[in-house]
């Protein structure tokens, strides 16, 4: 049975600019459950990535601050009972305890998370030298394995090879290597197809697929794609402007959306055969510096009115564990 | 880093990626500059074997064959190849232990700025904030500072010698790694790696030595060989005028500074040193050149 992983609530990160406060995350709450695939989607700015980097503890500081919540990640300490521990409360030193053994990540592009100056089977390789002070041969048949298991081929010969000389998709599977080379129970892969060609998505989805059938790991996936979080999330949530508007299952969400914003989305994806224009929601995302009063998608939503400009609209539960944050489902103002 | 990567590398390679280092490693010394290698080889061991070398004592003077031209031209003898200056000291000889003082300011003075300066652009550009601000303001005021004016109050002050050069190449010299370490950082540790390295539980010193520093290590590379040029010049241009090494320890710089009363009369006396400096910064640039395309690891694999 799989229980409760990580639970994030009320997370705030905000950061500290010249011109004000940047709330990116503000008030965040989500849970994923173990062995699941959790899609973190919005649009660009909306604070996906800052959540993610917020449970890393990797928020740059200053400017970046986490200024309230909680982060429970519930994990099996050396005797295998169960603890929850909260992520925000460790100390820095404490924190890298988790980072890359039982929470990893994998970056959106390849390109820049690779050292341009090792070869691949020396990056790969550091996550067990610090983490589980291999070295030698033992070393090198953990680099050769975690290689072969995001299906490089030739691994003991492109060990030896630097990150030029593979390919995007290639180097997207060596980050991957090193984001899966611990075994960790979650991992966060920050928009992992974005920077390659749909070909090489459809493989490194198929991959991330396997890679998490094998090892039962947890995945927090970021993407603006809906099609990925179609194929592989068990559960979506849909941020807009730093907070999460609805949370749901897959299946609920694709067929009923329950949001203005979620709709929307669901309206702008192309279908093939249909021969109308394509949807795109009218106007920008809010600039988070001048966030609007009230619900901050207002400005775009087609059914706002007056309580919306006003106030930020609750929690709603609407099936199961599904919640949605708008007027329409809390007091009925809007028809 | 240097340590890591030997130590997968001798566990790691089968037999055949060890014959494909191997083949590359043939590759990348066959595609290096031959004549510029031969120089700069050539000029280290004359300056380490300088006494086994010249066919005379640099200083010995010889009243009898003052201004002897070079052995193939008139009047030229075989005993002085090169010829000799005007007191009669074999210019050839002299030329073997200019060498030396060239070399030792070099070698000495850049080892001392380019390790200051790029240690110092390590920590301006990964800590930021006020470390950097601090840093970078005393680089400005190094860059600002007219060098060879400066260099000419310093000698003027304390006596001079090889040493002075030394010290005045280290203490003006460290300005522009730091500016150029600081800049690569800057970009470097936003890089994804940097936070992958984070999440591998990499402390901050592992970051800094065994992540980022590797990177620039090749532009560094090429910036200490172009400044090897340099200072030997900077060394000939001192002495030429009468500070650093003094007479009659020989030096590029003095004993074309001693040639120039003779240009008219005797050519040779100027003209050899100024060859061997040539030759030397000429090598010296070559080199930078070439390590920079070797060094880097896009390149390598061709």
């Amino acid at each position: 049975m799989n229980g409760r992983l990580l639970e994030v609530n009320n997370l705030q990160t905000h950061f500290f600019v010249r011109r004000g406060i940047v709330k990116a995350v503000d008030g965040v709450s989500f849970k994923i459950d173990k062995g699941k695939v959790l899609g973190l989607v919005g649009e660009s700015g909306c604070g996906k990535s800052v959540t993610a980097m917020s449970i890393l503890r990797l928020i740059p500081s200053p400017p970046g601050k986490i200024v309230g919540g909680e982060i429970l990640f519930r994990s099996e300490d050396e005797s295998g009972n169960e603890e929850e521990i909260d992520l925000l409360k460790l100390s820095l030193i404490e924190i890298r305890k988790f980072r890359g053994k039982r929470i990893s990540v994998v970056l959106q592009d390849p390109m820049t998370s690779l050292n341009p100056v090792f070869t691949i089977g020396n990056q790969v390789g550091e996550p067990f030298r610090l983490h589980e002070k291999l070295s030698g041969p033992a070393l090198l048949k953990k680099i050769i394995e975690v290689l072969k298991r995001v299906r490089i081929p030739n691994p003991d010969v492109r060990i030896a090879d630097y990150p030029h000389q593979f390919s995007g998709g290639m180097r997207q599977r060596v980050s991957t290597a090193m984001g899966i080379s611990c075994n960790p129970q979650l991992l966060i892969a920050d928009e992992p197809t974005t920077a390659l060609d749909v070909t090489i998505q459809a493989q490194l989805l198929k991959l991330f697929e396997q890679v998490q059938q094998e090892s039962n790991m947890a995945i927090i996936l970021i993407t603006h794609n809906l099609g990925i979080v179609a194929r592989l999330c068990d559960r979506v949530c849909v941020m807009y402007a730093g907070r999460i508007v609805e949370d749901g299952s897959v299946r609920r969400i694709f067929k009923e959306p329950a949001h203005p914003y979620t709709r929307a989305l669901m309206e702008s994806v192309p279908r093939l055969g249909k021969k109308k224009r394509l949807f795109s929601i009218e106007g920008q995302p809010p600039n988070l510096l001048f966030l609007p009063t009230g619900c901050s998608f207002w400005p775009r939503c087609s059914f706002a009115d007056e309580k919306c400009k006003q106030e930020y609209p609750p929690i709603t539960s609407i099936e199961g564990d599904d919640y949605v944050r708008c007027w329409q489902y809390s007091g009925g103002t809007v028809s | 880093m240097t340590a890591m990567s030997s130590n997968t590398n001798e566990t790691s390679l089968s037999a055949g990626t060890q014959t494909r280092k191997a083949h590359q490693l043939l590759t990348f010394i066959r595609r290096g500059p031959t004549i510029p290698a031969l120089i700069i080889i050539t000029v280290i061991l004359c300056a380490i074997f300088a006494p086994y070398l010249a066919p005379h004592d640099p200083q010995k003077i010889d009243p009898k064959a003052r201004l002897t031209p070079p052995a193939w031209s008139e009047g030229g003898s075989g005993k002085y190849l090169l010829g000799t200056d005007s007191t009669g000291r074999d210019l050839l000889s002299r030329i073997i232990y200019g060498a030396r003082v060239s070399l030792i300011v070099a070698v000495i003075g850049i080892s001392i700025s380019a390790t200051l300066g790029t240690i110092l652009g390590l920590t301006s550009g990964f800590f930021g904030g006020i470390t950097d601000m601090f840093i970078m303001r005393i680089v400005d005021v190094m860059m600002s500072l007219p060098v060879l004016f400066l260099a000419l109050a310093f000698a003027s002050v304390i006596p001079s010698g090889m040493y002075i050069i030394i010290l005045i190449v280290a203490f003006f010299g460290w300005s522009h790694y730091t500016r150029i370490t600081r800049g690569e950082v800057l970009s470097l540790k936003e890089r994804d790696f940097v936070a992958l390295a984070r999440v591998a539980q990499a402390s901050q010193k592992r970051i800094m030595l065994k992540h980022i520093l590797p990177n620039p290590t090749n532009t560094l590379t090429v910036l200490v060989t172009l400044d090897v040029g340099g200072v030997i010049m900077f060394e000939a241009a001192f002495s030429f005028i009468g500070f650093g090494v003094q007479p009659p320890t020989p030096s590029w710089g003095n004993i074309l500074s001693e040639g120039q009363n003779y240009l008219t009369t005797a050519w040779w006396i100027a003209t050899f040193p100024g060859l061997a400096l040539m030759a030397m910064v000429f090598s010296c640039n070559f080199i930078g050149d070439w390590l920079r395309d070797a060094l880097d690891p896009k390149l390598r694999q061709l």
